[in-house]
């Protein structure tokens, strides 16, 4: 350790040293000068001497150091094109890394996440999200050694005195901000005192709707705040950095005690048969989760023996994880296609940096035939290529962590994340930024390199058309994927989806959250008709299911139940095909959609064949208004019945405007029943939410797209650009001797034909891969998609031909007579 | 007798030695070597200065500056403790090399 010490200290000295032993020895000289031999040269003596030291290896270094600093900065468009290449490639997969790390990697930033865990309810035959509150009431107050127990439930709700403003709101108990660790920005926080029967409704809002609705002031939280109609205190605001058990940021929460307090009539607090809530709750760090789950299973025997109805055959309650946003298994899928698709954008960049590389060899090789002659070895050259790479490997780091943070950033704010959700650049970013980049400079950028080293012509060759044929396999296969995601989503919007979505509202004036059952045929019965009557109304249905709503019945066989009134077919403007239509409430008679029929009695008549212990009636044309990317999904049409009426939606067909009539909806569905706080919405409207997802996932893939053709573009122009300056000589005497232009191109461009022949064959198969994963994850995409697949090669092959007329031009006139005298 | 270099390996372990007579400069120990020799070994200059940076490195011997006896400005090199125990170690260690080779030479 000390022998370091010194070194450093004659590293840090050495001029004083070198100039003291150049002395010394000077001395040396003088006295021996009379009797022995020569010195010899003084200055090699010396440097033979300073070797001892250790330091001779950094030396080497820094003078390579500078001298790849001198020949960049010399060749400033060839550094820029490659750190800017590099720096793409890196930055792309770093964004996503970054995005992959704050979801699934790091923890929830709240107090001992790694104890958070949600629990589930289980049965041989099923899984179920959540728990009815008074289940998760029983649980919570024979929890065991669970602790902590906390219910999310997730609604959302009208607020202020127009009521026309619906927020996302969450009903939690009121241990749910202690728990995550929150502190308030003003005033305080709901505890667990907010949640006894007696307390006063209160809410906290979020940093967002305090600064949004009520201007951001303090003393406008000392009025109350409208929540559904009702008269809330508002005891604190919630800073736009919480994170809570959602990614979402909701603008509003509410103990879920006061529930009755937003909803009149709810009967959330005693029905066991609702489903409404997420179990959150902590398992100590000292307790296998088996043995957790064990512990439950004889609470859940227990709530058996009292409530035998409530609980499933064989039902147990299974905990998982909840300290990270995403759970690593649920989106491994979903990560490893971004991962590749982000990584065959860094393989392009490093294609097209090879590319960069081998094309300014034609300038390199003589200077490395020079400095070979001079007595330079060959292993000292290569020392100075890999740190010529290292150089711009760090530099594409560097320009690539710039690049990823906001473009991470980016990604979060376009998904609609909560605002907490930020990139944050820590070691591991830099470590993998580093590694990436000058892992890839050195392999692709020096390797090209190493063989001009070993003047063998072939080999170089070869490389080229590996290096072409894997820029454009990247190419095809991510133009191909964005291609099948952007018309996946546009061939929803255009494909019509069997049913009238342009012209037709959905009202749901929640008669359910109200504890409204008995009373709701009546309900309805007064509302609609009042509708009816209202100008510009064309017709309207009740039905149990709304159109894109999230809400569906499903049986095995991929049938989805609906119970409707009979005008629901008009009203959605669906075809009947054969047979009739039920009456209102008619026993014992179904309509089934075509897809249905032809599935379950392929080439007979369904009519007036059972199913499900009904008599079908009528077969209507396919219409799916929920399921839209499901294929297999097909439709069983019920007449509702008194008991489906309180959850039931009102479907209302317009003249013009959808949007227009949203208040006047809401309003007479209110005056039939002044607690209820009706939620309107236009179906198109709805559509658009429900595909902002995939068209987002297809901007994305789409720019990811862009990156890879631009880099396959520039680089196949790269290439022809330096085939074309290598063979200029040759094109000058064959132009010279009269041969056809034509020609001569076809003889120096056809090497390029099995690459992007090869190339592109396997970016088409690549990209059917990765399309059979998406077409399970999105709607509508479809894995072989030929269109999708001819664009993109289209699309390619365009760009590379823009990109090599410059060189081509370049060699039809090329003066034989000059390039002869200019050798 | 003809003059020949040290043998490799022993530089040091000479120089160290002649050190620990008391403070000498570059010049005087190759001096003192080739007497105390019998004018057998011959330190080349190439080879005693980067042998006197590995010494300087390891610690083994602090260099001052001074006057020497014909009034030059020269680097006197002077032993530490550590240089002593350096010294005797490598002296063992020579010794029970040197050992081992003039058994096997006297009974091979």
């Amino acid at each position: 350790m000390k022998d370091l010490w010194r070194r450093l200290w004659f590293l840090l000295n050495r001029s004083r040293f070198e100039r003291e032993l150049r002395e010394e020895m000077e001395a040396h000289r003088a006295m021996k000068g009379e009797l022995g031999p020569p010195f010899g040269n003084i200055l090699r003596l010396r440097d033979e001497a300073v070797d001892a030291w250790g330091w001779r290896w950094l030396e080497r270094f820094l003078q390579d150091l500078r001298f790849a600093c001198r020949l960049l900065w010399r060749a400033p468009a060839f550094t820029l094109t490659a750190v800017a290449v590099l720096s793409l490639g890196v930055g792309v997969n770093l964004a996503a890394f970054q995005v992959f790390d704050r979801l699934a990697l790091s923890m929830r930033p709240v107090p001992n996440p790694e104890t958070l865990v949600r629990l589930y309810r289980r049965s041989p035959r099923s899984t179920t999200t959540t728990f009815s509150y008074p289940a998760f009431d029983y649980y919570r107050q024979h929890r065991s050694r669970l602790s902590s127990a906390m219910a999310l439930m997730r609604t959302s709700v009208a607020v202020g005195d127009a009521e026309d403003r619906r927020v996302d709101a969450r009903f939690v108990t009121g241990n749910y901000f202690a728990e995550m660790g929150a502190r308030p920005l003003v005033g305080r926080l709901l505890d667990p005192a907010d949640e006894r029967g007696d307390a006063p409704p209160v809410a906290v809002i979020s940093e967002d709707l305090w600064r949004s609705a009520l201007g951001g002031d303090e003393r406008a939280l000392s009025r109350p705040l409208r929540v559904n109609g009702r008269p809330f205190e508002v005891v604190g605001v919630v800073p736009r950095t919480f994170v809570g058990l959602d990614e979402s940021a909701p603008s509003l929460w509410v103990p879920v005690s006061h529930h009755g307090a937003a909803f009149p009539g709810s009967t959330l607090r005693s029905d066991w048969s609702g489903g409404a809530v997420d179990f959150y709750a902590r398992v100590p760090a000292d307790i296998p989760i088996a043995a957790m789950e064990a512990e439950l299973r004889a609470t859940v025997d227990a709530l058996r023996v009292e409530r035998p109805d409530q609980v499933f055959d064989g039902e147990w309650l299974e905990i998982r994880g909840a300290g990270r946003l995403v759970s690593l298994d649920e989106a491994a899928p979903a990560f490893a296609l971004i991962g590749a698709l982000v990584g065959l954008v860094l393989v392009a960049a490093c294609m097209n940096l090879g590319l960069l590389v081998l094309a300014r060899t034609l300038v390199r090789d003589r200077e490395f035939a020079i400095r070979l002659a001079v007595g330079a070895t060959r292993s000292r050259l290569v020392r100075q290529l890999l740190t010529e790479h290292l150089l711009l490997g760090l530099l594409g780091a560097a320009v690539g962590c710039l690049v990823a943070m906001p473009a991470a950033a980016a990604v979060f704010r376009l998904t609609g994340s909560s605002p907490s959700l930020t990139p944050q650049f820590n070691y591991l970013t830099a470590v993998i930024a580093t590694l990436l980049a000058v892992l890839s400079s050195i392999v692709f950028g020096f390797a090209p390199v190493w063989q001009t080293l070993r003047p063998v012509s072939e080999r170089r060759l070869r490389m080229r058309s590996v290096l072409l044929a894997a820029q454009v396999t990247t190419a095809i296969a991510l133009l191909v994927v964005s291609g099948l995601l952007v018309r996946g989503v546009t061939r929803i919007v255009r494909v019509p989806l069997g049913f009238e979505y342009q012209q037709t509202l959905v009202a749901d004036p929640g008669l359910a959250n109200h504890g409204v059952s008995d009373a709701a045929e009546d309900y309805w019965r007064r509302a609609e008709s009042r509708i009816r009557q209202q100008a510009g109304i064309q017709n309207s249905a009740l039905s149990s299911l709304a159109p894109l709503g999230n809400r569906v019945t499903v049986n095995r066989e991929r049938t989805v139940f609906y119970d409707v009134t009979p005008s629901y077919f008009d009203t959605l403007r669906i075809a009947v095909l054969r047979g009739r239509i039920f009456d209102a409430g008619e026993p014992g008679v179904a309509v089934i959609s075509q897809g249905l029929a032809n599935r379950r009695w392929p080439g007979e008549d369904a009519l007036g064949k059972t199913y499900d212990g009904d008599t079908i009636v009528g077969v209507v044309s396919d219409a799916r208004t929920v399921r839209l990317n499901e294929g297999a999904a097909t439709e069983y049409y019920r007449p509702i019945q008194p008991k489906d009426m309180p959850g039931a939606v009102l479907i209302v067909r317009v003249e013009g405007a959808p949007q227009r009539f949203t208040n006047g909806i809401r309003a007479t569905l209110q005056a039939e029943d002044p607690r209820l706080t009706p939620e309107v919405f236009a179906l198109q409207d709805a559509l658009a939410t429900k595909l902002a997802g995939p068209r987002q996932a297809a901007q994305l893939v789409s720019l990811l797209g862009a990156c890879a053709l631009l880099l396959a573009v520039t680089g196949f122009g790269g290439m022809v650009a330096f085939t074309v300056s290598e063979r200029l000589k040759e094109i000058g005497i064959r132009l010279a001797l009269g041969a056809h232009p034509r020609h001569v191109l076809g003889a120096v461009l056809r090497q390029f034909r099995t690459p992007v022949l090869l190339g592109t064959v396997a970016g088409s198969l690549l990209a059917t891969a990765a399309g059979l994963v998406l077409a399970q994850e999105l709607y509508g995409v479809s894995s072989v998609d030929p269109i999708a697949h001819v664009g993109a090669f289209v699309l390619l092959a365009t760009g590379a031909s823009l990109a090599a007329i410059p060189s081509v031009r370049r060699a039809l006139r090329v003066d034989p007579v000059q390039t002869l005298r200019h050798e | 007798m003809p003059e020949t270099g040290v043998p490799p390996g022993t530089l040091v372990m000479l120089v160290l030695r002649v050190l620990q007579g008391g403070p000498l400069h570059g010049y005087a120990m190759a001096q003192r070597i080739h007497t105390l020799s019998s004018d057998v070994l011959q330190i080349e200059e190439g080879s005693l200065y980067p042998a006197l940076q590995r010494i300087l490195i390891h610690g083994w011997a602090k260099a001052e500056w001074g006057i020497s006896e014909t009034n030059r400005r020269v680097r006197f090199y002077k032993l530490t403790p550590a240089g002593r125990s350096q010294l005797a170690a490598q002296i063992a260690d020579y010794e029970r090399t040197n050992a081992a080779i003039q058994t096997v030479l006297r009974t091979a």
